[in-house]
């Protein structure tokens, strides 16, 4: 129950602060573009999210995830609010390397998840923290491929140089091995089963990946595995 | 397949990957450096927990290996310059180098499944090759940059002209590799279809693995 009451003090706060820095943004100054209020609001409504997901019984996500998630959310905000992002060197290079490691946490329960519910995949801890660094750093060859044929479809300039790429792998990379980091002590402190029933995850996820896996939800066969 | 053929496609292979790091000296790429010396690793690692010379992996992942690697051997040393890094024809020995990643790539997990405590359904085994494969592509990119950085092109941001063409020279590889390794897990998927688990996982030719 803890764990419960942290995670929605953490973002109603995150959420109310970003209000609130949206509504001075918006009043202090008057020729404001509309992209940042926009980014403001929908951030500060991205805050409430996790809690949502939590009432409609979708997801209990982790404390760790959501504390990870609002930060990288805030921080994103903040940047594009108060120019943080023009005016304080290497922002974009932080928030970067927050958001990789928050997709690296994404990989982390995912993980686990499939882990534990599809019969034909068993990993040891030291894999798993392999499994985060080749699916952050795939998805991130995978955003940069889409960048540069963003900017070769429309002209636009998604990639700034080849500097920039080599520092967006960098701050993915980063964020992997934070999470390879947080994942290890995590793993010795909490095994993959309590782990995944904390999140309370709907039932019919579960079916999808048992059915895909061809295990039966009550089955723990090893036949289908050939 | 035959064991004998698998015996030879695996010395064969060796050789190539070994006359592979000469050819990428040559034409002064040394993406295909590292990925020989890594698929090198791998191509020993039947001999090594067997201790037969003997020993290979299922013929139907090694068969392609050797063409590959000879077509990029050859290409290279009567191509020369035009199969360097940033030349005309280097997506073609990106392709090729794409398509031995993704064999060696399936060699690491076949290691990773039959001696590190891992277990994986032949679905995973496959999108993890993919993943080896692309992660190389994207580490290579370091290799690539500092290329770039020590010829002179321009790599940092400058804004009095457009960066898209260097920002090209950066992705060619990693964008190929991406497409090309996406292609290949799909006609494996179908290639290996009706290859027990079984057979994928072990040392033809030699003594059975563990």
């Amino acid at each position: 129950m803890n764990d419960i009451k942290v995670q929605n003090i953490v973002c109603i706060i995150a959420s109310l602060i970003l209000l609130g820095m949206t509504i001075v943004s918006a009043v202090t100054s008057s020729g404001r573009l509309t992209y940042e209020i926009v980014t403001g609001l929908f951030c500060a409504l991205f805050c409430l999210v996790p809690i949502l997901l939590r009432r409609l019984k979708l997801i209990t996500l982790p404390t760790a995830f959501i504390i990870m998630a609002e930060i990288a959310v805030f921080l994103h905000a903040y940047g594009v609010l108060l120019m943080r992002y023009d005016l304080v060197p290497m922002w974009d290079t932080v928030t970067h390397t927050i958001s990789s490691a928050v997709v690296a946490m994404i990989v982390f329960y995912g993980v686990q998840y499939i882990e534990m519910h599809d019969s034909e995949m068993h990993a040891t801890p030291k894999m798993i923290h392999v499994y985060i660094f080749l699916i952050t750093m795939t998805f991130s060859v995978i955003w940069e491929v889409f960048e540069i044929f963003s900017d070769a479809a429309f002209g636009i300039h998604m990639q700034y140089s080849p500097f920039d790429t080599i520092r967006d792998f960098t701050c993915d990379a980063a964020g992997a091995a934070i999470v390879i980091l947080f994942s290890h002590f995590s793993l010795k402190k909490h095994d993959i089963a309590e782990t995944v029933n904390a999140m309370h995850i709907h039932p019919m996820f579960e079916r999808y990946v048992s059915r895909h896996s061809g295990k039966k939800i009550d089955d723990h066969s090893e036949d289908n595995k050939n | 397949m035959k064991s004998s053929m698998s015996e030879h496609i695996m010395a064969v292979s060796i050789i190539l990957a070994l006359l592979c790091v000469a050819a990428a000296v040559y034409v002064n790429d040394l993406t295909w450096v590292f990925t020989s010396i890594f698929g090198l690793c791998f191509l020993l690692v039947p001999h090594h927990f067997t201790k037969d010379w003997g020993s290979s992996y299922c013929g139907k992942i090694m068969m392609p290996l050797p063409f590959v690697l000879a077509a990029f051997v050859i290409l290279a040393f009567t191509l020369g310059n035009r199969f360097s890094m940033f030349a005309d024809l280097w997506p073609i020995s990106i392709v090729l180098q794409a398509w031995a990643m993704m064999i060696y790539s399936y060699m690491t997990i076949i290691y990773i499944n039959n001696h590190l405590t891992t277990d994986m359904s032949r679905r995973w085994m496959l999108v993890y090759s993919m993943l080896i494969a692309c992660t190389l592509a994207g580490l290579y990119a370091y290799y690539i940059f500092l290329f770039m950085y020590c010829e002179g092109y321009p790599v940092f941001n400058d804004p009095d002209h457009s960066n898209f063409i260097y920002n090209w020279y950066l992705m060619e590889q990693m964008t190929i590799t991406l497409f090309f390794s996406i292609f290949y897990t799909l006609y494996l998927k179908f290639h290996l279809k009706n290859v027990p688990r079984r057979v994928l996982l072990s040392y033809t030719g030699g003594n059975s693995n563990e």
